[in-house]
């Protein structure tokens, strides 16, 4: 059984001697050498800001490069279509219905006869312009009411979060259903929607991070310059909030544009003068037995293009993560 | 025994809290939609009409019956007081709203339990395993999975499992109908689940990494405890926690989906009765399904906030 | 000057004892961590020694591996460390060899740890009585009895579960107080018997033995068969309560109930002390176990510790950053730098004739060590190098910044909606602050000293009373005024990860209050902001990097020059040094200091430690809970302390029972 109990003499501690490996031990200097007086920056290592280290962590992952790649490629098409296609997809051809692919229309012919991969390349820019737009302004209207809620605090932060749950307890679709029965529909008004809709969930992140910063010392300092309160939030508060911000709004973007393609798909989206990826399932929808493909191209191509900002706002995420970077 | 009086007064407090939260939200959300409906263009009641039209005295009639007539925000707290004594009123059909919503209310519900039934287990279940694998295959592989089922809209995922695992395989009956059971639900469930069962996985594996780290699990090792009752008891239970709030706010995304679903594979639920009357331009159904939606979205809401101040205790001071 | 690690003889020279085998002998230990940069030694080939029932200290500050080397012990390295190199024999057995089994038979049962921050330590959605529960199911502890170990006091094997050592459970201690309570009746002095029978007995710690003495001595007839007849043992919960109680937490059957965030730092701590100890170990590992509290509360959790695992017979390895505490509390010291031993002994040696560099520098740099000698030093009438460098001169009696009945009150918002309750955080405070001077608020948390100096900065309304700055009351400045006072004082905050904002860069932060304040123009505020990183000892090229390229004491430097951006004449330090390790806290003092002198600046130190206080200040104000309790001289105030508190603050500093004579500093 182990000895627990110590020996008399320990107790009474440094009147005895010690023991032989406890005896007064000191390091030779020159293998243990102490810094200097005043520990002075590495000067060899470049000047990094929070934006360069997370650069840094991000050019080395393989999924930065695919998605960005993949985004670069949307957004080329999306601006540029015409560089993809020269066959114009509002031409059709009743003859071609269901037609298989040929040279010069490698996905075949839709049940109207048109060129599917056509369609498929001047649909990108509406689901594109949508997704942006209602991003820019989700983030702009989002981050500026979050901001002053989670600064300001009390009352405003009460009215204001308010105001966010009553838009929030509607969920996106349902609004947009409701309200595009009443617009006109053209990319603006379904971009609309979808703002209106669609803030609540940046300002409650950006409250959120807001709320975090708002006691750092760094804010009581810019307080006892004598910094007025809008120009600490502006200055000081947001640009620190800004990080959580960027991730979701990656993620949102890709969100949005499936949105907007369910809304299409129901009918009730984008007017099927437009070409777009989601008024095209919807058309493929009925004969998805016989001729699957039809659906599948356009379909593939929403799902990679969202995939690529999903898989962006991932990468992001982790490298603008607090937690990762240890100072 | 006054430690647990005191408990229980500041739960009730708690409560009282949240509710009285709540009636201006949804005052204010009613109110939106109201006004959302109103502004819908066209005269429904010469739609009733259709091609011929209804001579002016009957049109003046039924405007008055339906309270057409009346400015808007005498109609909007007529609305709310019927709301109030479940008078939903009476659909441009004929029926009573409230019928139709009785009638159509529990598939949809019964959908959208299975379906967060099935995101939850499953979602926490693989979560929990990629969050301790972190880095790993497993971990990877559910990450691109879950990456794609929400990078692919809902209605070519319906497509997708009606007619891979309806038609081709047979598995499940492609469409439901008036046909409602457990079983011929389960493919819009998995369906209607399948994206938040996505985000569930991927918060949860965030969650667990996360508090797998923490200081306290630290302790509980430190204290000779066995792995299996550290991950249960210290990692799983405090993980539930962010997980238990957005189950409570994805009850909204379903019900958005549940349009979708319901639709693909025929249900006949809410989702396809709100479709019918927006197309009809059916106001007072319209306004009244889309309320009681909001109501239930709310009051599951409410119940996720309870739920989150038994997980946790610090939350009850707040 | 290579020096041999021979044995360094003391001079009553006693052979080195050989007569016991070392409980704990960790030999050329590596801990390695995978980092981006590829694979860091935190710990580079290490030695230490733990005997039975002895207290071992390690010292070193942040990055010295100490509590790197303590978790290895128990393979409880975070991330991705590991040991990959050494031993680690525990008992006689070589545990770096042992398998995730034979770890968790380890952990709790026979190494206990007893962790440092007691917020993050203890899981908030449990309750505490769980936690400790956890502890002793999982180690498999009886809880009916108390456990004795062989070997004590000469008894045989076959008396070791003697009825005598069941625990005193719930309902046995009511039964036995009502007992004692009918047996004394109406008697004299009846009630103060049964009130002290009440404190003596503690529920799942007390055994039948403990309660037939405590009983027999209040007057109970017939403890003894009394006692027997009803102390049978304790549920878990009774033990439970009883850890708690031996751990020194007051009314702990109720307590135990409670959830962590219920509990105040100091309370939480003994919960941690309760669980480490709960298994009774042979040998427990207190990582810093009360840097997170206040001064008076570390003395007593500590004093308190020490007893209990001397009682226990427990070996302690004890990881402090604070070498005045290590040489109070441990017999060995053990001093760690950049993942090496530099030096290590008996405590009384090191203390007083440190042989390394680095050990030198830290018991010349410790706050609590040198605060002792500069008290000796006067005390003996001896004017040293660090008595010296405290006269500064002015003794003017110009006062730059008056405080007068300062009260502060904050309204705090009740569980219930609309009521609240009123919570007075500074109650009519009043102090003067002589120009170039320094004046130290000193208190423990929740004294009100950071809101006072929140007043005195205008970051806070006071709810009565005034601030009077340079002649001026400050309450009567309208706005623009307000803002050109601003310049006249500039605050220095404790945490210096917080305190410059992460997405300027060190030029930015530094310029911001030269633009604000719209002085000059953009190359001559270049100008200036080479100028002051000059003043704090900082290579120019600084301005071009941000906070978190820095370390904590430069970021503090970096602090200390955007506070003299406008030269102000008050600087407010708070806590401005209680973040930083102790070499480095010793330079930013004296460069507090050498800008005082240069620039005639007056100083509102707040802080919590009076041993800094001996080092930097000309007065000191002593706070408690919102009111001042001591004001006077510095001198005055450690030689002469006239309060109670007063007192206990200082007896509270680490050290308070080491002797070192006037001459005892080895050089600095």
């Amino acid at each position: 059984m182990p000895e627990n109990r110590p020996n008399d003499e320990l107790l009474h501690g440094a009147s005895s001697a010690p023991f032989a490996d406890q005896e007064h031990y000191f390091a030779d200097e020159d293998t243990s050498p102490v810094l200097d007086a005043v520990d002075a920056p590495d000067e060899s290592a470049p000047p990094t800001s929070l934006w360069r280290d997370a650069w840094n962590q991000v050019k080395v992952r393989p999924l930065f490069w695919v998605s960005a790649a993949l985004i670069l490629l949307v957004v080329l098409v999306a601006a540029f279509p015409q560089l993809f296609s020269s066959v114009d997809p509002r031409q059709c051809d009743l003859g071609n219905s269901y037609g298989a692919p040929s040279a010069g229309h490698p996905f075949g012919y839709d049940r109207q006869g048109c060129d599917i991969y056509s369609r498929v390349i001047y649909g990108a820019r509406a689901s594109v312009v949508v997704g942006v737009l209602t991003t820019i302004g989700v983030v702009i209207i989002g981050s500026m009411i979050g901001g002053v809620a989670g600064f300001y605090g009390k009352l405003t932060d009460s009215l204001l979060s308010r105001v966010g749950d009553i838009f929030f307890a509607i969920p996106l679709l349902l609004a947009a259903i409701v309200t595009m029965q009443v617009l006109d529909r053209n990319v603006w008004t379904v971009a609309g929607v979808l703002i209106v809709f669609g803030w609540p969930q940046i300002a409650r992140i950006t409250r959120g991070a807001v709320l975090s910063v708002r006691n750092s010392e760094f804010v009581t300092a810019s307080q006892a310059l004598g910094l007025s309160k809008p120009a600490i939030l502006a200055r000081h508060v947001m640009p620190n909030a800004i990080a959580p911000i960027i991730v979701i709004a990656t993620v949102s973007l890709g969100t949005f544009i499936v949105v907007e393609a369910t809304l299409s798909y129901l009918g009730i989206g984008l007017p099927p003068t437009t070409v777009s990826w989601g008024g095209d399932i919807s058309q493929a929808q009925a004969a998805l037995r016989t001729n699957p493909q039809v659906l599948f191209y356009p379909a593939g191509a929403l799902g990679l293009t969202v995939l690529s900002f999903m898989m962006m706002g991932d990468v992001v995420r982790d490298a603008l993560d607090p937690k990762a970077r240890k100072r | 025994m006054a430690a647990t009086g005191r408990k229980v007064s500041l739960m009730a407090w708690y409560v009282a809290r949240r509710v009285m939260q709540l009636i201006p939200v949804f005052l204010g959300a009613t109110l939106l939609i109201y006004s959302l409906v109103f502004l819908l263009p066209g005269d429904p009641i010469q739609a009733l009409g259709g091609e011929r039209g209804l001579p002016p005295a009957v049109a003046d009639q039924l405007r008055a019956h339906y309270n057409l007539d009346k400015p808007f925000i005498i109609q909007y707290l007529l609305y709310l007081k019927g709301l109030l004594s479940f008078d939903l009123g009476v659909s441009f059909s004929g029926r009573e709203v409230s019928e139709i919503i009785a009638s159509a209310f529990p598939t949809t519900f019964q959908l959208a339990i299975m379906a967060l039934v099935i995101e939850a287990v499953f979602g926490v279940g693989v979560g929990l395993i990629a969050g301790m694998r972190k880095g790993g295959i497993f971990d990877a592989t559910f990450l691109v999975v879950s990456l794609i089922v929400i990078a692919v809209p809902i209605f070519v995922i319906g497509f997708v499992v009606q007619f891979v695992f309806g038609v081709k395989l047979g598995w499940f009956p492609p469409t439901v109908g008036s046909d409602v059971t457990f079983y011929t639900l389960l493919a819009p469930a998995i369906v209607l689940g399948s994206v938040s069962f996505a985000y569930v996985l991927r918060l949860t594996r965030t969650t667990v990494a996360e508090n797998l780290s923490a200081d306290y699990v630290r302790t509980a090792t430190a204290k000779g405890l066995a792995r299996p009752r550290v991950v249960r008891v210290h990692v799983l239970r405090n993980s539930l926690i962010p997980v238990v709030t957005f189950l409570g706010v994805d009850l909204g995304a379903l019900m958005g989906g549940a349009v979708v679903t319901e639709g693909i594979f025929n249900v006949p639920g809410i989702g396809n009765a709100l479709y019918t009357a927006i197309k009809a331009q059916d106001s007072p159904s319209v306004v009244s399904i889309v309320t009681v939606l909001v109501i239930v979205f709310l009051i599951a809401n409410l119940l996720v906030d309870l739920l989150y101040a038994v997980l946790d205790p610090r939350i009850r001071y707040a | 000057m290579s020096e041999t690690n021979d044995t360094n003889t003391t001079p009553q020279a006693d052979a080195p004892r050989e007569d016991q085998q070392p409980l704990l002998a960790v030999r050329d230990l590596e801990v390695s961590f995978t980092t981006a940069a590829g694979e860091v030694k935190a710990v580079k080939g290490i030695d230490l020694t733990v005997y039975p029932g002895q207290t071992v200290a390690i010292v070193g500050e942040s990055g010295s591996g100490k509590s790197t080397s303590a978790h290895a012990v128990i393979n409880l390295l975070p991330g991705t460390g590991k040991v990959t190199g050494g031993t680690i024999t525990f008992d006689g057995k070589d545990i770096t060899k042992g398998s995730t089994k034979d770890y968790v038979a380890l952990r709790g049962r026979r190494i206990g740890l007893v962790p440092q921050d007691p917020m993050s330590n203890l899981n908030p959605v449990w309750r505490i009585g769980y936690q400790i529960k956890e502890a002793l199911t999982a180690n498999g502890v009886s809880s009916t009895r108390a456990e004795r170990q062989s070997l004590t006091s000469g008894i045989v094997a076959d008396e070791l579960l003697s009825d005598d050592d069941l625990y005193l459970s719930s309902e046995a201690k009511k039964k036995l107080l009502a007992e004692l309570r009918t047996a004394l009746g109406g008697r004299d002095g009846a009630d103060d018997a049964v009130a002290r029978a009440d404190e003596q007995l503690a529920v799942g710690s007390s055994t039948r033995a403990d309660a037939r003495r405590v009983l027999d001595e209040a007057g109970l007839p017939d403890a003894d068969a009394r006692t027997a007849a009803v102390v049978k043992g304790g549920s878990m919960n009774d033990r439970v309560a009883g850890l708690l109680s031996e751990a020194g937490l007051q009314d702990a059957e109720r307590r135990a109930r409670q959830y962590p965030h219920e509990f105040s730092g100091g309370m939480r701590q003994r919960a941690l002390i309760a669980i480490g100890l709960a298994a009774r170990p042979q040998l427990l590992i207190a990582d810093e176990p009360t840097s997170a509290l206040d001064v008076t509360v570390q003395r007593t959790i500590l004093d308190h510790l020490g007893e209990l695992t001397k009682e226990l017979g427990t070996a302690v390895l004890f990881i402090t950053h604070d070498l005045g505490l290590a040489a109070e509390r441990a017999e060995h010291l053990v001093v760690m730098y950049q993942g090496k031993v530099v030096e290590s002994g008996p405590a009384r040696q090191i203390l007083e004739s440190p042989k390394h560099a680095y050990t030198k520098r830290l018991v010349a740099s410790a706050p609590s060590l040198a605060s002792r000698r500069i008290q000796s030093a006067r005390a003996a009438g001896v004017d040293t190098e660090e008595t010296r460098a405290l006269h500064h001169g002015n003794e003017r009696a110009d006062d730059v910044i008056v405080a007068e009945n300062l009260t502060k009150v904050f309204r705090l918002r009740g569980s219930r909606p609309g009521s609240h309750t009123d919570f007075t955080a500074v109650d009519d405070v009043s102090f003067r602050l002589p120009r170039g001077t320094t004046l130290a608020l000193v208190g423990e948390s929740g004294s009100g000293k950071s809101t006072a100096a929140n007043m005195v900065l205008n970051l806070l309304e006071p709810t009565k009373g005034k601030i009077i700055f340079d002649g001026v009351d400050l309450t009567a400045l309208n706005k623009k005024e307000l803002f050109k006072f601003r310049r006249r004082v500039q605050p220095i905050f404790q945490n210096p990860y917080g305190s410059l904002d992460p997405m300027f860069s060190i030029f930015r932060s530094i310029e911001e209050p030269l633009r604000v304040h719209k002085v000059g123009n953009k190359k001559s505020r270049e100008k200036r902001v080479r100028e002051l990183l000059d003043m704090v000892s900082l290579p120019q090229a600084t301005m071009r990097r941000f906070p978190n390229e820095l370390s904590g004491g430069q970021r503090q430097r970096i602090a200390i020059a955007r506070a003299l951006a406008l030269e102000p004449e008050v600087i407010v330090c708070d806590e401005a040094v209680s973040a930083l390790d102790v070499l480095v806290q010793a330079q930013i003092l004296t460069l507090l200091n050498d800008l005082q002198a240069e620039l005639g600046l007056s100083y509102l130190f707040i802080t919590h430690d009076l041993a800094v206080v001996r080092q930097i200040a000309d007065h000191v104000c002593v706070m408690q809970q919102g009111k001042i309790v001591e004001q006077a001289s510095t001198d005055d105030v450690f030689e002469n302390p006239q309060q109670e508190y007063t007192k206990e603050l200082l007896a509270a500093i680490p050290g308070a029972t080491l002797t070192l004579g006037a001459g005892s500093q080895s050089g600095s």
